[in-house]
């Protein structure tokens, strides 16, 4: 699949398990990006074209609904797809988030095969 | 708000262990497996402030985390890794707990998970688990639900 993701969680573990399953849904490694914080993420958009973002919620230093609000301010960044993966469960919260034009959400925790189809119906690729 | 017991918490730790890591846990008595040594907490305000805190023994963080990772357990580095995980099944569990008392309509909030020096007591929904002789303990506390536990 050609497409780069980016994996924004503040947990390196959790990054690393995203990883593989997004690998399974067949993107190349060198096409899989990392970042710690919604800030982190903001300064690898500058320098990395994004196609999708998988956002968790809950980060230190910039959260993750921060950084949505964040992204769809830059004009230059509204092509990029964003799709939830956290333990939110808080609703208003929610649905501000996804009043940002978030593509799709999934709740940690979830079954690989689920992460798979939602990476797969976000780009337009059929499994 | 929904009740919430032991058996809640057996199936929610189950879950997020089958679903994350592939790791397969029975439930057992708290004094038939080995000593938890790590501990991590998350807290949550709401309806009902409380917090959700785990320990486990260094050879199930190993585990959890080699599964995560897709290496050996041996190669799993504790005081990075297998704390990392800790940290992460804490924040995975607090939001099946809060998804399970709150519902489609949660106004919940989660914290950040944080490590913790050691569990805080018996209070609370307590439930605990064997990994192939590896302990993992979990305990939900809040406002409202201390009896809860003793019903279940």
């Amino acid at each position: 699949m050609h497409c780069n993701v980016l994996i924004v969680d503040d947990s390196p573990i959790l990054r690393a398990a995203i990883k593989k399953v997004v690998k399974l849904a067949g993107v190349d490694s060198d096409r899989i990006h990392e970042a710690g914080n919604g800030k982190e993420a903001l300064e690898l958009l500058e320098t990395v074209w994004i196609d999708l973002v998988l956002l968790d919620l809950n980060m230190p230093v910039m959260d993750g609904e921060q950084f949505a609000i964040q992204l769809r301010e830059r004009e230059e960044l509204g092509g990029v797809r964003v799709v939830i993966v956290s333990t939110e469960t808080n609703r208003d919260r929610l649905d501000r988030i996804r009043a940002l034009g978030i593509s799709d959400s999934l709740r940690k925790p979830f079954e690989p095969e689920d992460l798979c189809r939602i990476i797969t119906d976000t780009m337009g690729v059929s499994s | 708000m929904s009740e919430f017991t032991t058996e809640l918490l057996e199936r929610a730790t189950i879950q997020a262990l089958e679903r994350t890591a592939f790791v397969l846990v029975d439930p057992c008595e708290t004094d038939e497996t080995a000593t938890p040594t790590r501990f991590a907490r998350i807290e949550f305000t709401g309806p009902t402030c409380g917090s959700v805190t785990i320990g486990a023994s260094d050879g199930f963080l190993a585990e959890l985390a080699s599964s995560l990772l897709g290496v050996e357990a041996e190669e799993v580095d504790i005081e990075t890794e297998g704390l990392d995980a800790i940290r992460e099944l804490a924040n995975i569990l607090g939001g099946s707990v809060l998804n399970d008392i709150g519902g489609q309509d949660s106004t919940f909030s989660l914290g950040l998970p944080e490590l913790a020096s050691a569990n805080e007591g018996d209070a609370g929904v307590t439930c605990s688990f064997d990994c192939e002789g590896e302990s993992l303990h979990v305990t939900c506390r809040t406002s409202d639900i201390g009896g809860a536990a003793q019903a279940a």
